[in-house]
């Protein structure tokens, strides 16, 4: 791993700034979908300290979506309004689980768990990173991490073991975030990972930070004896089902051409609203 | 808001866990200090279904100010020492 730090885009080489600029916007995106979600859940929720919590996180996302549209902005060109409106469906790079509305609460506690938590430590991997830019902000965002994962991982006991009933709700969404978050996260000997590596844009190989993903997820959800497709091997976790990365592209981190609903970009972007946005119409 | 009312049998499950976790609720009192020379003060109360989630909601139910510590305690805990029995001390 190289010890060379990078001010800013323009100093990085070719292939280092494409790979960091996928990635932030994998980022982005997927911050942007947590944040909607978390937002529609400040009502409905199982207490109303629950909807706070919701909304509070929302609030956390859409700042860190700030913060990331600020750097792409500043660092790649990138105008704010061209990522959230000029984009086809097909380009987005969130998590894959996240296209969707959440339909019951065990949805909303399985993302919180495993998708914002995926990101989380892909967030960790990009402290200290060499890419400056991003090392300034990184520290705060994994800090307002910290309370969306105990949210997650309090919400997570409790709906383990207050029942049968929460347990299997817990246990299907569990299975239906974690594969997706897993197919986000990708194959580590990508190139693009590499050149991440490479240029000491993360701290770590990709592979260690996707295997602490996996060993923290692991150990914690057979902790509370829920079944979410992750088998102990030696000392480390693994999928019991298999993930074929063969069409795996790397601008949208995903394996199929799926894509968000449109709805939801609907009320992202605040097409409804569009005449009120003022200054962007002559 | 509207996108997540999509199913009528998945309300009917988030009805039945709504009416469950609250049921098993309990008071939580919110202790907090902005600086090591102020006394640690009351800021007010979260409801939860055991201790994890009461920190979690009481930092964010009272984010609101640049807290240095933060802390709760089950009400059902407090011990009181003057407590006029018609008047609880910890408001509702």
């Amino acid at each position: 791993m190289s010890t060379q730090t990078f001010a800013s885009a323009k100093n990085l080489p070719a292939d280092g700034r494409d790979a960091v600029h996928a990635l932030l916007l994998a980022t982005a995106d997927t911050k942007m979908f947590l944040g909607f979600h978390y937002g529609e859940w400040t009502f409905g929720t199982p207490a109303l300290e629950a909807g706070i919590a919701a909304c509070c996180m929302s609030q956390d996302e859409f700042g860190h979506l700030r913060l990331l549209h600020g750097c792409l902005t500043a660092q790649f060109g990138d105008s704010p309004s061209a990522l959230m409106e000029k984009r086809a469906l097909h380009e987005f790079a969130n998590i894959a689980c996240l296209d969707r509305p959440l339909v019951k609460w065990a949805d909303f506690v399985a993302i919180n768990l495993f998708s914002d938590g995926a990101l989380t430590v892909i967030l960790t991997g990009l402290q200290k990173s060499a890419f400056e830019p991003v090392a300034n902000f990184v520290d705060k965002m994994v800090e307002e991490e910290k309370h969306h994962i105990r949210n997650a991982q309090g919400w997570f006991r409790t709906l383990a073991t207050y029942n049968s009933k929460t347990k299997a709700a817990l246990e299907e969404a569990s299975r239906w975030a974690l594969s997706p978050t897993l197919e986000w996260l990708g194959p580590s000997n990508h190139a693009m990972m590499q050149k991440l590596e490479q240029y000491g844009i993360i701290n770590t190989a990709w592979e260690s930070l996707r295997q602490r993903f996996l060993d923290w997820v692991g150990a914690f959800a057979h902790d509370q004896k829920i079944s979410i497709g992750l088998e102990q091997k030696n000392s480390h976790w693994a999928p019991t089902f298999p993930l074929d990365f063969s069409q795996w592209h790397p601008n949208v981190r995903r394996c199929t051409p799926t894509q968000p609903d449109e709805k939801i970009l609907y009320h992202l972007r605040g097409s409804k609203n569009a005449i009120f946005k003022l200054g962007e119409h002559n | 808001m509207a996108t997540k009312m999509a199913g009528i049998k998945s309300l009917a499950v988030n009805n039945f866990l709504k009416q469950k976790i609250m049921s098993s609720q309990r008071i939580y009192e919110v202790f907090a200090r902005k600086a090591h020379e102020e006394p640690i003060m009351h800021v007010g109360s979260v409801n939860a279904p055991n201790d994890e989630l009461a920190k979690v909601y009481a930092w964010t139910a009272y984010d609101e100010e640049k807290w240095l510590e933060m802390c709760v305690v089950r009400r059902s805990e407090i011990i009181p020492v003057l407590n006029p029995e018609d008047k609880p001390i910890w408001g509702n």
